[in-house]
């Protein structure tokens, strides 16, 4: 990547990043509406993480 | 804004949907959680989140108090190995329902070998809230890609 494009890239990262202190509302509605699409969405994934592994056994 | 009671019930109303969700969708957990486990949730999620009444606070944050409950608490009793870490994945996937709204769908590109690690030092090692709101920081708003 040249210089100007990291730049452009990191640039559009620190305009991405909100601080902490912006508050954000949740809406819970929305929130369980939600959930159902990430569970279909991500449920092969699901299932691998869902598995205990011996980690750093 | 809702008051406080309709806020906890909305949030209650959210962590028995949810459970709904992801016990039909795994069909694997046969174990419902008892209400109380749903409402103590609540009560320490909102007793945390009325801390920030004088500094505001964004949905990372919010969304971390809820993993970290959910997580401590543990509203399921998994029955086998395959079920194990029931109570983290849900944690996260509440999480991630609470902040994607607000901030985009999680980038495809977040590793599963990172989900991995995340949910067993939830489940293993000690975690603050702030930490936690801390990894779903880097998570969205460092991969610099939103897919929405």
């Amino acid at each position: 990547m040249v210089q100007n494009e990291k730049e452009k890239a990191l640039m559009k990262t620190n305009e991405q990043y909100r601080p902490s202190n912006c508050e954000e509302q949740i809406d819970f509605e929305v929130a369980a509406k939600h959930f159902k699409e990430i569970v279909k969405r991500d449920f092969e994934m699901n299932t691998q993480l869902m598995k205990g592994e011996n980690y750093y056994a | 804004m809702p008051d406080m009671a309709e806020q906890k019930e909305n949030i209650v109303r959210f962590l028995q949907q949810a459970t709904g969700e992801f016990q039909n969708n795994r069909n694997v957990l046969n174990l419902s959680p008892s209400p109380l486990v749903y409402q103590e949730i609540t009560q320490r999620y909102l007793c945390d989140i009325s801390k920030f009444t004088d500094f505001p606070t964004n949905a990372y944050k919010k969304a971390a108090y809820m993993c970290f409950w959910i997580r401590k608490l543990k509203p399921f009793h998994p029955l086998s190995k395959e079920q194990q870490q029931a109570n983290e994945l849900f944690a996260i996937d509440c999480a991630f329902a609470m902040i994607e709204p607000v901030h985009g769908l999680r980038s495809q590109t977040v590793p599963i070998e990172f989900l991995k690690e995340l949910i067993h030092n939830l489940r293993y090692r000690a975690s603050s809230p702030y930490l936690i709101a801390l990894i779903f920081t880097a998570m969205w708003d460092y991969q610099g890609i939103q897919e929405t």
